[in-house]
């Protein structure tokens, strides 16, 4: 004999259909069903939010000048070196000061190096630390490189060493830039699940804005300078576009209550408002202060926190949990059909 | 867990779906229930097990456990308990998401939230790959824009100089 589920009030709201164009997204309710006592069901990540937070902001801004130093490089020979030259020196930020906040948010630090003992595919956390590991390296030549060009400018072989290791410098930049989003949503915590793919192009391209914007601050060249404006915007643009396919899975998903807090308003007006569409308006009106680029800055450290503080919120509220780990939400059609209704 | 190993990264904290991992705050390291792994190397079963006097809490291998447990539910259908049904077992709620089955699985009796168990419990590590492979993309054609917009933006002279 099979077993059959038991019998339970409806859980959620039907989820509804909209009628009008406008509204075609598909809207959870709110967890109707029981809790356990009101007592979590998960586990909030133990990560300091403003220590990781400020890792992720300063591996995205780290990776993304390693690209655009590489990018100014190999397209303006000569005439891109000054970019570069800054790109490399804030390249850097990652592999020291990044390094340190990750390490201090270890809970037994002396054990950092065993990070290194293993590389493990399923865990992103792993698949980080080899990335900032592969990042470390180029970033360091290309530096060091950087800095001998700079006291025996008639020297050749430091500006070829230093544009030799830009490149994977670069590749690896990459990495650093999106596997944050990877680690976030390959964990059980509802909001960072929610999202995975829209999450990731987020943090890309604030990565991106990030190291374009802070290299724009100290650019002389006005070429150059009207390139990087445009590559923030460039950026900007996707950013907007991924946050609202973000907030769009997190209606369908039922996790959209743990942003309508406190963290929910700093998403909004000072991630989306002052880090997004404020620089987008600035640089429309052509505007030469840089004002637009410090509040991509702040906007892009604000995103991390913002969406790590969101996310322990989701983690934490039973009522947002079990709306996420309901059976619609599963990938698979097949097993929907599994759970109880 | 490995405690002479662990450096209290916390990673596994938020990727349990069932919230059962924690760290300690008093030697920074991750712990779980390790089903008294000293008691098993001596050929014992856990104390919880061992201890339990209804024998709600039952040890074994899995298989047999499965077997047993699908009785016990035919039994209480049988019996007029319509509502056990097994948590964790193959093809079974709690064993969704690719978890294919839980290696510590329950029979209930009511909504698996009553309980404080997720429905639809999900592998965490199915998402890298998505995250990792739009990000990238996105990175990827962000990077492209740069090349281009640097290209376009070039000094003449030394784009001449590089045509030739």
């Amino acid at each position: 004999m099979t077993y059959r589920p038991p019998a339970a009030p409806d859980p959620a709201e039907k989820p509804q259909i909209g009628t009008s164009a406008h509204d075609t997204i598909r809207r959870a309710g709110k967890w109707r069903g029981p809790t356990y006592y009101g007592r979590s069901q998960l586990k909030p990540a133990p990560f300091n939010t403003w220590v990781v937070g400020g890792y992720i902001a300063l591996a995205g801004l780290s990776g993304a000048a390693a690209i655009i130093g590489a990018a100014a490089e190999a397209t303006q020979g000569r005439a891109g070196r000054p970019t570069a030259r800054r790109a490399r020196y804030l390249s850097l930020l990652a592999p020291t000061l990044g390094s340190a906040l990750l390490i201090w948010d270890l809970h037994t630090p002396q054990r950092f190096y065993n990070m290194f003992r293993i590389a493990k595919a399923t865990s992103p956390m792993s698949v980080g630390t080899w990335i900032l590991g592969a990042f470390m390296v180029p970033s360091f030549v290309a530096a060091a490189a950087q800095f001998v060009a700079d006291r025996r400018p008639n020297l050749h072989w430091p500006w070829r060493l230093a544009q030799a290791a830009q490149m994977p410098a670069a590749i690896a930049g990459a990495g650093l830039c999106t596997y944050t989003a990877s680690l976030l949503a390959a964990t059980s915590t509802p909001l960072w699940a929610a999202a995975p793919q829209s999450m990731a192009v987020r943090f890309g391209a604030s990565s991106i804005a990030a190291g374009a914007a802070a290299l724009s601050l100290g650019e002389r060249s006005g070429r150059s300078r009207r390139a990087l404006d445009a590559l923030t915007v460039a950026a900007l643009t996707a950013e907007l576009a991924a946050t609202m396919q973000s907030h769009r899975s997190y209606e369908a998903r039922g996790v959209e209550e743990s942003l309508q807090g406190g963290w929910g308003t700093v998403e909004k007006l000072g991630v989306t408002g002052l880090g997004v569409v404020l620089p987008l308006g600035l640089a429309l009106a052509r505007s030469r202060s840089p004002l637009g680029a410090l509040a991509v800055l702040a906007g892009s450290y604000m995103l991390r926190v913002a969406m790590m503080e969101a996310g322990r919120i989701s983690a934490e509220r039973p009522e947002v949990s079990f709306r996420f780990s309901q059976p619609e939400n599963l990938p698979a059609r097949t097993e929907r059909s599994l759970v109880p209704k | 867990m490995q405690q002479d190993i662990c450096n209290g990264c916390g990673y596994c904290v938020p990727a349990c779906p069932f919230g059962v991992v924690d760290l300690s705050p008093v030697d920074g390291k991750a712990h779980k229930c390790t089903l008294c792994y000293d008691r098993l190397k001596g050929g014992l079963e856990p104390a919880c097990s061992k201890s339990c006097p209804t024998d709600s809490i039952q040890f074994g291998e899995l298989g047999d456990l499965q077997q047993r447990a699908t009785r016990r539910v035919d039994d209480l259908h049988a019996l007029g308990v319509g509502s056990a049904y097994l948590y964790g077992t193959p093809g079974a709620p709690g064993a969704t998401g690719g978890l294919g089955h839980l290696n510590a699985f329950f029979l209930l009796t009511d909504r698996p939230e009553r309980y404080n168990l997720p429905a639809a419990p999900t592998r965490p590590s199915n998402r890298v790959a998505p995250a990792l492979a739009a990000g990238l993309t996105a990175v990827a054609g962000l990077a492209l824009a740069a090349f281009a917009l640097f290209a376009a933006e070039a000094p003449r002279t030394s784009a001449r100089r590089r045509i030739r």
